[in-house]
């Protein structure tokens, strides 16, 4: 099992939950904590730093963080931010907001439009029988029924295609709250201002903002070992091998997973 | 050395407490010291033993070399970590 991951010098854990949590997409599993550091829970791992934002208030959050520390991981948490985004003013998204109001501002007048011809149209069959002539006698007064009940029929779906638009619209106006907890900064930090304790840094984590840390630790002839799950390790790392090893989790989560 | 060797590696599988008499680096010994050995760092110029001395309450790495004297006790340890010897 330790043939897996092997431990040969000091060494720093960071797990960066958020990321870590995050894989679970692509695993179709989880990393169970418990397991994960009975799996690291080596002599020569000078600490394992588990990195966590806090929902405060949430119980399920608070719980998480006393049985994560109950395990024997050494937690940081900071409470975790709400900040409301407007989709319309995000760069990458500008231009295919814009693009989406202008067709649903067009298929409301499409659909009114059509609303008004209905309603000639119902005008003109409502007007046929006082004319008279032989195309209206193949015209019963319960088919003229049906007639009408269908015209009313299309009304109302039309009406309703335009009140969901205007509700559409209003919910792409409205700011969205987006959870934002990023460790990035700390974590550098940490494991910067403690390099002089340990030879090798291992890094649950396959988010490309670390490449800077990673190739600082690397010249100071630190060895890295960086834990990533398919999809998502950052493209920083493309050109990086010297002092860096890439271990997919795939290959050590029959030991780890939940 | 081998001496010392197979005296950590049978305290290891056995899970009991080593008695040690160390050297420091400048050449000081405190005398008998309780460890619980787990893994050995073979990475290093010179080959040493991480081990929870029992008395400093703290994980220890030992250079083999320095190990002046080992002693089997009777007293078993509960694992702290996996033990990788």
């Amino acid at each position: 099992m330790k043939k897996l991951l092997r431990i040969k010098k000091k060494t720093l854990l960071v797990v960066d939950w958020a990321n870590v949590y995050g894989w679970k997409k692509t695993l179709n599993c989880e990393v169970c904590p418990q397991k994960l550091y009975n799996f690291l829970n080596r002599p020569k791992i000078i600490d394992k730093r588990f990195y966590f934002g806090e929902d405060e208030g949430q119980s399920y959050s608070t719980d998480f963080i006393k049985e994560v520390k109950n395990i024997g991981f050494n937690v940081i948490s900071k409470p975790v931010k709400y900040s409301p985004v407007l989709i319309g003013k995000q760069v990458h998204f500008r231009k295919m907001i814009t693009e989406l109001f202008s067709f649903l501002d067009n298929l409301k007048i499409t659909t009114s439009e059509i609303s008004n011809s209905l309603y000639e149209l119902k005008e003109r069959v409502g007007k046929l029988p006082n004319i008279g002539g032989t195309a209206l006698s193949l015209l019963d007064e319960k088919s003229l029924d049906e007639i009408f009940k269908l015209i009313e029929d299309l009304d109302i779906t039309l009406k309703e295609l335009g009140e969901r638009t205007d509700i559409l619209q209003e919910i792409l106006q409205k700011p969205v709250y987006r959870r934002k907890c990023d460790f990035d900064v700390e974590i550098t930090m940490d494991a910067l201002n403690s390099s002089d304790d340990y030879e090798t840094l291992l890094l649950f984590s396959g988010d490309g903002d670390y490449s800077a840390l990673v190739k600082n630790l690397i010249s100071k002839n630190k060895k890295v070992i960086l834990v990533f799950a398919d999809g998502h390790l950052g493209k920083e790392y493309n050109e990086m091998s010297k002092g860096v090893y890439f271990l997919d989790v795939r290959r050590i989560m029959h030991i780890i997973k939940k | 050395m081998n001496f010392v060797l197979e005296k950590i590696k049978e305290a290891a599988h056995k899970r009991l407490i080593l008695e040690i008499l160390y050297k420091e680096k400048d050449g000081s010994c405190e005398g008998w010291r309780d460890i619980e050995p787990y893994s050995f760092n073979d990475d290093d110029k010179e080959f040493g033993l991480y081990a929870w001395d029992v008395q400093k309450a703290g994980i220890r790495r030992f250079t083999i070399e320095r190990i002046i004297d080992i002693k089997i006790t009777e007293r078993h340890y509960n694992p702290r970590y996996n033990i990788e010897i």
